[in-house]
Order: C-alpha cells, then structure tokens, then sequence
C-alpha cells in the first residue's frame, strides 16, 4: 500500500543519524522485512521483565513475520534504531483496522536495556508521534502500567495525557495481572503544542 | 547549568512585589499530614534536580545566573502548612491559596513551593504548587508537577537517593564560565547563521511579518491594560464538563482550541462592551503560549516556549460569527507556522543582553521595563515607568485621544494545561480539583488559563484587583458565551 504523500514526506528524512545524550550515534531507518532476524535478537536480549510487558511476543520468528507483513500493508509504520548490524530499539504506530477505531492508532516505544537513559526512546518516541500525527488519525495511544514513570513522562512531555486507568488488565507471562494505565493524545482537542517540529 | 534568555527574562521582567511565578491548586478531598508530605515530596526530588537548587548570579552582571546546589537545602523551607478559621468556605480557600501564590519566593533558596491550606472543620486542603517562571525552563508548571502524582491511591515508592550537594563555585569560577558560555554562545550563533537555509529565510519572513502586525495593527487598550500590574488578585473558575466542548467541536467544527479561545475573546469583547470602551474598528489580540519542538540534525533536543498571538474584532459579535473568525485565525496562524517562526526568529537573535558591571537590581529594572513593554506597548505605562509621577500624568493626558487609546503587543494571555482525565492522587489523597494561576506583568492585568482534569475543563481566571474590579462580569460573559455556543449547537436545554 502506498504511503499518503505527507507520511511520505515525513518518513523521508530516514535513514538518520542521532546522537544519543552520551555522545554513540545509531541510525534510525524504517523497518523493513530484511530487518527480521535483527529484531529476533533484539528480542532475545531483553531480559524477563520486558517480556512480560510486550503487547505482541517478538521473540516468536512468526509474529516478527506478521509485524513486517503490517508494515508492507502500511497498517504499521514502524522505525528501527540500528547500532551497526544490531536493532537496539524501535518505535512503531499501529492503525486499528476495525471500523469504530480505525482513526486511532496506538503507538509501542522499546529500548534495548543497555541504551535506556541515553536519550534514544525519547528519540524514537519523537520521530514515531511526528510520523503518526500525519496518518489522519483523530487519537493516538501509548499503553503502559502504572509504574512505567519514565515512559509516562516522555508521552507526557509530547502532550498525551493519562485518560484511564484499568484495573487488573493485563497479564504477564507469569499469570499474574497488571493495572493498565492509557495515555492519550487528542489531534483536535486542548492543546498547548505545535504540530510540526522546528528543523534548525 | 546556565538560565535560558527566556528563563532569565522572567527575572528581569519582575518589579518589587509582583512576581513572575505560576501556581497549581489541587483541592485534596482530604486533610494530609505536614510530615508525611515532605516525607513524599521529598522522596520525589530526584527526578526534579532544580528544585533542590538555587540561582547564583554572575560578578558584573557578565551573563545569565547559573543553577548551582543549594548546600542549604531544607524541605521544610519549601513546604507548609497554613489553617484558616472552621467556617471558610472553599472559595475563600481557594481565594487566600491564590494570595499566597502571588507572593515572591526568596531567590536565594531554590525557587518553588507548596502550601497546604485548610479550614479548621472541613475536610478538604488545597495543596498550592508555587513555582517561579525562572525554573520552569521551557517546561510547563503541570509537566514538572506530575512527578508527585500518582493514579493509583496507594503512592508509588521512589528509590532510595543519598543527595549531597555539589560545592558552591566561587566568584572567580562564575565569572569564567560565564565568559566561556559567552563565547561558545556567539560561535553557535555565528554557526546557525552561516548555514542559514533557503528553508530558514522564508520563516524568517513569516517571523517578521508575523511581528510587523504588532505595529501596524494597534490593538484596543483593554481597562485591564491602563496601568502597571500590582499585587492583589482576584480569581475566579467557570467549569464545564470536557464532553460539552467535544460535542461542541463536534457539532460546530474547529478544535478544541478553537472553541475555548471563542468563548474568551467573545467574552472579552462584551466586558469591553459592558465598560463602554470605544472598541469599533479595533482589535483584540491574545498571548497563546505554545510548546515548539526543536530539532537540528542530530535529532530531538527538546521543546522550547513560543508563542501565537490570534487577533479577532474587539466588538461584540453572534457566537457562531466568532467561531468562524477564530478559526480561520487560527487556520492561518498555523498554516503560516508562526510559532515556528518566531521560535527560529529568537534562536538567531543575539542573546538577551546583560550590562557587565551593573547589578541585578539596576539590569533588573532596565529590562523589566522594557521587553514585555515593548511588546505591550502603551504609551500612558511607558511615562509612568520613566519620569517622575507629575510629569508623566502630564505628558500622558497631552497625547491625543487616538495615540493614547492604541497599543502595540497583546491584551492578555490564554494558557492551557491540559491534565489526567483520570484521577489523581497526592500522598494518597485523592485530587477532587486542578485549577491553575497564571502569572500577570507589565499592563497585562488579566491572564486565563484553561485546564481540563478528571473530564472538566475550566476557565481558570486570575486578575488583578485594581485595573479589574470587577472580574464578577468577566465571569458572566465567560458562562454566557459558552451557553450560547451550547444553544447554537442545540446541545442545551434552554
């Protein structure tokens, strides 16, 4: 599927070079379906308490398959963080394909363990709002639990808001249940923030 | 770490008394305890390094004050407690947290604090978030205050943090520094400059058209805008549920902005009406400040506070008239990405300057007087600030009736903050309300912000007592404006 002309546009400054906040520069490009085996291992290297709280399991080679088949489809956009031959990251925005939230898209930000703090989630967090405020969607999403604070406060810093908080939602790998907290950015609604960043 | 121009803008725009600091109100559905409090707040500074920090002024004024450790530091400085009589109704609490609000901190110590305030037999304490424009570099007030929040009743419990303050640095090292800042400062610049981009030169444009209309469209000098801002407060909140102005946006188009902007410049305009101000052919125009988010080829650095200024008739109008007009106002602004603009356009513009060897006091008196005056500019304020109390009165009611009756710059500003639809819970105490209180300066002597918490949105109007009285027919034009637009999009009753 094509790309709208303003994603396009958006998503053509990739691949780029940053800098992360201790001076090591990764690239970020759009993910792509040779990027598979990168992201297994990607997977591979977060540790137990990551996994727990992983929407989709990517460490399972099928579901890697499926991510990139969405992202070929253009339900997915998704940004990969590359070290050399290594994903150390990504930032992906998923558009509902049911009818009644098809104008919502749902954003997932992960970090390898040893780059967090660095500066590159907020990086990544950055580039994939930029990118999902272009898809015609009227809401996005970022999901978390409550004790996810870094995360909250990089969606905070973007304009997303807590908008609830569900009990007892979700389960890790263990069995054992999770509040679920939803953060939510209205394209239209109160806002104290510009749309498109300034490029010095 | 160094104070920004526009950090250190706001230390220069204060006058004796009157303060640049803002403040959030949170009504606790209950009484906390003054111990457990500093026990929770102060579990929270690690992740807010500033406010266990004070400002150390350069010698010889050479450049901005820098942040350094304030080896002093004692929470119970920051925080107290203050109970007013049994029979203080919540209004009246809310009315003396707003005073104690306005009240300067002492800049010597780092520069935010909290209040809780209550009533002897009423359950209810409204927590007072004080903290100085200065610190909030580039943050807003709700950012910084998340940090002490939680959604759940229960409160998260922080890692433990062993803090020791880094020494002072002398006299001889803030001097040094500040000449090396000075010089990285200007090759910066002197780099940003040199690879100007054709891209750059067209907002630059756009900047200084945006800018020019300062001058060239004058605006109505609003009652609120004839005279220096001083010390007392009046404040007042409208709330209405979240929801009504979704459906609104819904049934009449626009964003949500759109519509709260309507009902304020409406409302304005009949409070103008009201005074009969000769408002035909004038305009309003509104301070909306705005985050802009930066970015050079190394990716996201960070956001930085601008600003846009929508213009709209400053008389009367039908409500649906007035949405019309501010939404292609706002259209417009956004289209021609002002905000953007301005931001590059005061990136390249030389740093605010300091006057080496003069003091604070004196830097603080010349600049306090003039950026935002400029901007605001209204000739009867700028002889009351510079020439002695006769003359000025003199001179003033000797300009013709038109020049003294224009102004460049702005009327008043309109802030959002946007908080939790779900809620919140301080040191376990649930947050029944947020309310906000900007800050006033210069001939700015009204000031809204419109924030939205646990699905209410509310007008949170602050003014000051003298050059508005009577923010009561604000109010009324506020609820007016904002019933008739529910009529109009048939979404009432009446």
């Amino acid at each position: 599927m094509a790309l709208p002309e303003n994603v396009a546009n958006a998503v053509s400054e990739f691949p780029l070079e940053v800098t992360l906040d201790d001076g090591e520069t990764v690239e970020i490009r759009v993910a792509e379906k040779k990027a598979a085996e990168a992201i297994l291992k990607f997977a591979t290297n977060l540790d137990e308490q990551d996994l727990l709280f992983l929407r989709v399991d990517i460490t399972e080679p099928k579901v890697v398959e499926n991510w990139l088949k969405n992202v070929k489809k253009g339900e997915t956009l998704s940004l990969l963080a590359w070290r050399g031959e290594d994903v150390v990251g990504y930032g992906t925005v998923d558009r509902n394909s049911a009818r009644w939230t098809h104008r919502v898209g749902e954003i997932r930000v992960n970090v390898a363990p040893e780059l967090r703090g660095q500066g590159l989630g907020r990086q990544l967090t950055g580039k994939i709002f930029d990118i999902a405020r272009r898809l015609d969607l009227k809401k996005l999403t970022a999901n978390m639990t409550p004790d996810q604070i870094g995360a909250q406060a990089a969606f905070t810093r973007l304009g997303f808001r807590p908008e609830a908080l569900l009990a007892d939602y979700i389960e890790d790998r263990s069995g054992e249940t999770h509040d679920l907290v939803i953060m939510s950015y209205d394209i239209d609604g109160l806002n104290g923030q510009i749309d498109s960043p300034l490029k010095l | 770490m160094r104070l920004t121009d526009q950090a250190a803008a706001s230390l220069f725009l204060e006058k004796t008394g009157v303060a640049m600091q803002v403040s959030a109100l949170s009504i606790l559905a209950t009484n906390p305890d003054l111990d457990a409090i500093l026990k929770h707040v102060g579990s929270r500074l690690s992740s807010l390094p500033h406010y266990r920090k004070r400002l150390a002024f350069v010698p010889f004024n050479l450049a901005h004050p820098v942040w350094v450790d304030h080896e002093e530091f004692d929470i119970a400085e920051h925080i107290t407690k203050v109970e007013l009589p049994g029979d203080t109704s919540v209004d009246d609490l809310i009315s003396h947290a707003v005073d104690i609000g306005t009240k300067p901190l002492d800049r010597t110590k780092p520069l935010w604090a909290m209040h809780l305030v209550s009533a002897k037999d009423r359950d209810q304490t409204i927590l007072v978030h004080v903290v100085h424009l200065a610190a909030l570099d580039n943050v807003t007030l709700g950012e910084d205050a998340h940090v002490f929040f939680d959604l759940l009743r229960e409160p998260r419990v922080a890692p433990p943090e062993d803090w020791t303050p880094e020494a002072a640095p002398s006299e001889m090292d803030l001097a040094s520094e500040a000449v090396k800042d000075n010089t990285a400062a200007f090759a910066e610049q002197s780099r940003r400059l040199g690879s100007f981009s054709e891209h750059g030169s067209e907002m630059i444009r756009r900047a200084t058209e945006s800018v020019t209309r300062f001058l060239t469209e004058p605006i109505c000098i609003a009652p609120w805008n004839q005279g220096l801002v001083g010390q007392a407060r009046e404040f007042r909140r409208i709330s209405v549920p979240y929801l009504n102005v979704r459906k609104l946006r819904r049934k009449l188009g626009g964003t949500d902005n759109d519509i709260v902007l309507t009902v304020l410049v409406e409302a304005a305009a009949r409070y103008l009406a009201n005074k009969s101000v000769n408002a035909a052919g004038r305009h309003l125009r509104v301070f909306c400040p705005v985050k802009v988010r930066r970015e050079d080829t190394s990716g996201i650095r960070g956001s930085r506070m601008s600003g846009v200024f929508p213009v709209a008739d400053a008389e009367p109008r039908a409500v649906l008239d007035r949405l019309t007009e501010i939404r292609w106002e706002n259209e417009s602004i956004k289209q021609n990405r002002e905000a953007q603009a301005l931001q590059l356009l005061s990136e390249l513009a030389p740093p605010l300057p300091t006057i080496p060897g003069v003091d604070d006091a004196t830097a603080s008196r010349f600049f306090g007087q003039t950026p935002l005056n400029w901007l605001t500019f209204n000739p009867i304020n700028f002889f009351q600030q510079f020439m002695p109390g006769n003359l000025a009165t003199s001179i003033s009611s000797s300009l013709p009736p038109a020049f003294s009756q224009m102004m460049a710059g702005f009327n008043f500003s309109a802030v959002t903050a946007n908080g939790a639809q779900t809620s919140l819970f301080f040191a376990g105490h649930e947050v029944k309300e947020q309310l906000f209180v900007p800050a006033l300066a210069g001939n700015l002597g009204f000031a809204v912000a419109i924030s939205t918490y646990a699905q209410t949105l509310t007008f949170n109007l602050v003014a000051d007592r003298v050059l508005m009285p009577d923010i009561d027919m604000m109010q009324s034009s506020v609820e007016a404006v904002t019933q008739e637009l529910m009529q109009a999009a048939e979404l009432s009753d009446n």
